[in-house]
């Protein structure tokens, strides 16, 4: 009897598994999978979610999408955002984590937490000192008039209001990735860097042939993570430019929320997350193979 | 391969449900934890707008309404005064009270637009069969006012406050113009701008760099600011044609045309870049902004003078002594008709309110309203009525105001006011400013084409016909 209530080791290790992963299960259930759900439920309902009454429209806030001049104009703000999101992030998080990495020791924890500050401080904080920074009677646009006989306008001018989000992202996030970076920089063997040194590699060529491929699995979370970051880009347009001029910096999170919250379309804004998300998963999935590629080329 | 693929995945469902659950909060407050009332007492939730100032108005007149033990069906009503909460919009709040089901049993800070909204939705009371409104609206003397807050023939919200909005002068500028009051006629708007170029030096030494302060004047987002910008002048032109009425476009394109052409005339003088403060500075650098009446405690505070360092203007009119008719900023009292909300909390509130604008009170209230806010109460007799000559007296901004409040005219009666105010931005407002930035001041490029194409998208944007 004794015997039969024993459990095998194997039966015992998974029924360990699924307790400790409960918790992060069931948060996952009532903060994802339910409200996902719910959102699917949503995107086929013409309803402002407070009326009584809620209409079954199918797939028409669907097709609605596709003639929808600020959903092309998100969809394809969305690219023009990832590709200097990323290239930008990695780069500056790679020039940071290698001047870091060259530090001496006893100061390279407390500069790498200094780089880290910009990702610790509030959007609505950053965005508000950078509106004053930007402003017509600035200091510094003062200083462009006088000086330069320069006159910008930053978040109304459609070529540098654009130019101005990505400013704060990359200022904001660059910290942030230099961390990872950092620490695949630091994971390297030190024999790794001493063979090199010997067979004469340094500078470029050393970060070319040996740091790079050798943080390869690091630098690809790196860029998956700015890759969901240009996706998700929101405070920053909301609060210094509503998506303006012209549409130029809006983005998807930006016009869900506008038809859910100011045009009371919440029907529409679930279809429009709904996009939003098929075209991130596809996206994420371009990446995850050209990465993957990269990664088998050098051995991981 | 598998697990990427499965972050891949998460990371879409993730930002797919952060997108629609980020920007509302489930703290919206309830009406009462247990349906209104315990041990005889019937507890009824009164939102303010998310103002210091108007909170501390509405708790002390919680307050001394809760010390007159008023009751409702053998309960005690205490009332409790919260802010209501910005996700990141009070009226994303007050949808997201409403589709929790924690909606409070009265606010106030509701506009007309919302308001129709909300009726369409079924989610507030009619009041206008009421015999307790039809009493607090003849106390006010608000008759006139009302009929520009139907909404389908129904009121659904107790006017509060107005801030007329018009133009705002530069008295330095005006001078250098030859003007020693503002402009009342598109006539003497348009002698002003022409002779912008002429006297760019004089301006420049009164510290004047631009003419007008609009940088939202392209941005769609920012839909409401063309109740300001464009309804204002459109009102007193068009003699208070309605934009929309029912499901109809009704807008008078002649006055559109004309309304969207004063902005033009301000040509490429306008200063789109973002300025952080205008009248406060020492020396103000724009001939003419949108009014800001909330400002007025600020510029009292920052020792600028009415009538010498600024003064008000009505609407601009096509002809002299014709109404200068304007668009109202104002808000109001709405009750809310959701299943949180029982009858008793209802008629709860329904006896707050009364108490606070009954004939016997209202005046008080009302004075004491723009006391504490210096934003004019709706009310027919603010230049009238004894109770407010001192301040009136005291403060000839807000008596200059008040002389337009009979003609202000609230926003559009149509739950699609977002969608259609966004549509004219994008169709025309933002289109034409593209050729008003290269524009010389005086000559405004013929709008006619950028309004035939924003009645389109507005049509299509409100479902008008």
């Amino acid at each position: 009897m004794k015997d039969k209530m024993k459990l095998n080791p194997g039966r015992k290790r998974g029924l360990v598994g699924w307790l400790l992963n409960a918790p992060y299960l069931a948060y996952s259930l009532i903060f994802f999978l339910i409200p996902l759900i719910w959102a699917a439920w949503l995107s086929v309902m013409d309803w402002n979610l407070m009326s009584k009454d809620r209409t079954f429209v199918g797939l028409d806030n669907f097709k609605a999408l596709f003639s929808d001049t600020r959903v092309q104009a998100a969809f394809v703000n969305s690219f023009r955002y990832l590709l200097p999101i990323v290239i930008l992030c990695f780069l500056g998080g790679l020039v940071i984590a290698l001047l870091v990495s060259k530090l001496p020791d006893k100061i390279k924890g407390f500069i790498a937490v200094l780089f880290f500050i910009p990702y610790l401080t509030s959007g609505v904080a950053t965005s508000v000192v950078v509106k004053y920074f930007f402003n017509y009677n600035s200091v510094f646009n003062e200083f462009l008039r006088e000086h330069f006989n320069l006159n910008v306008n930053w978040l109304t001018d459609e070529k540098f209001a654009f130019w101005v989000m990505v400013f704060i992202v990359v200022w904001k996030m660059s910290g942030y990735y230099a961390l990872f970076i950092l620490s695949g920089i630091e994971s390297i063997d030190v024999e790794v860097n001493e063979a090199a040194a010997l067979d004469g590699s340094c500078g470029l060529h050393k970060l070319i042939h040996v740091t790079l491929p050798m943080i390869m699995p690091t630098l690809t979370t790196v860029i998956v993570l700015a890759t969901g970051l240009a996706f998700g880009i929101y405070t920053e347009p909301y609060l210094l430019t509503g998506g303006g001029p012209n549409l130029s910096t809006t983005s998807w999170q930006l016009e869900i929320y506008n038809a859910s919250f100011t045009r009371f379309e919440s029907g529409y804004g679930a279809a429009m997350a709904i996009a939003s998300a098929i075209q991130i998963f596809i996206t994420l999935r371009i990446i995850n193979f050209i990465t993957d590629r990269l990664n088998r080329k050098f051995g991981y | 391969m598998k697990i990427k693929k499965a972050a891949a995945l998460f990371m879409a469902a993730a930002m797919t449900v952060t997108s629609l659950t980020a920007c509302s909060s489930g703290d919206g407050g309830s009406s009462s934890d247990d349906g209104g009332s315990s041990s005889g007492t019937l507890t009824v939730e009164f939102w303010t707008a998310p103002q210091q100032v108007q909170y501390d108005f509405w708790e002390s007149k919680a307050q001394a309404f809760n010390e007159t033990k008023t009751q409702v069906n053998g309960q005690t009503i205490e009332v409790k005064v919260q802010m209501m909460p910005e996700s990141p919009s009070s009226e994303a709040g007050i949808q997201n009270a409403i589709a929790t089901g924690t909606a409070p049993a009265v606010s106030e800070n509701i506009n007309r637009g919302f308001a129709a909204t909300l009726a369409a939705s079924d989610a507030v009371y009619d009041l206008s069969q009421e015999d307790w409104f039809n009493e607090v609206i003849e106390a006010r003397q608000m008759g006139d006012t009302m009929d520009g807050w139907a909404i389908d023939g129904g009121q659904y919200v107790l006017p509060v406050y107005v801030n007329p909005m018009t133009w705002q002068w530069n008295m330095d500028g005006l001078k250098v113009f030859g003007y020693s009051e503002a402009p009342t006629t598109i006539a003497e708007f348009q002698d002003i701008m022409s002779q912008w170029n002429d006297k760019k030096d004089e301006l420049e030494a009164v510290g004047i760099t631009h003419s007008f302060y609009r940088p939202s004047l392209t941005r769609s987002d920012q839909y409401w600011d063309r109740w300001y910008d464009f309804m204002m002048p459109y009102d007193a032109i068009s003699q208070g044609q309605s934009i929309v009425d029912g499901t109809t476009l009704t807008m008078d394109k002649d006055s559109a045309v004309k309304a969207m052409e004063v902005i033009g005339t301000f040509g490429n003088t306008i200063q789109q870049g973002e300025l952080s403060s205008i009248w406060t500075e020492d020396v103000p650098s724009v001939l003419v902004t949108i009014n800001a009446p909330w400002e007025i405690s600020l510029y009292q505070e920052n020792n600028k003078v009415y009538g010498e360092d600024y003064v008000y203007g009505p609407a601009l009119v096509e002809n002299e002594g014709d109404t200068p008719y304007c668009f109202a900023d104002s808000k109001g009292l709405t009750f809310y008709k959701t299943d949180n909300i029982s009858e008793d909390e209802h008629q709860g509130a329904v006896e707050f309110v009364k108490w606070v604008y009954n004939a016997e009170n209202s005046a008080q209230t009302d004075l004491e309203w723009l006391e504490a806010t210096m934003m004019l109460p709706v009310r027919g007799d603010l230049n009238e009525n004894e109770t407010f000559t001192s301040v009136m007296n005291e403060s000839p901004e807000l008596s200059a105001l008040a002389q337009w409040v009979p003609y202000a005219m609230p926003g559009l009666a149509s739950e699609k006011d977002a969608d259609i105010w966004t549509a004219f931005t994008e169709s025309a407002m933002a289109p034409y400013m593209n050729e008003v930035m290269s524009a010389e001041p005086g000559n405004a490029p013929d709008a006619t084409s950028y309004i035939e194409a924003g009645m389109d998208a507005m049509k299509t944007a409100g479902g008008l016909s």
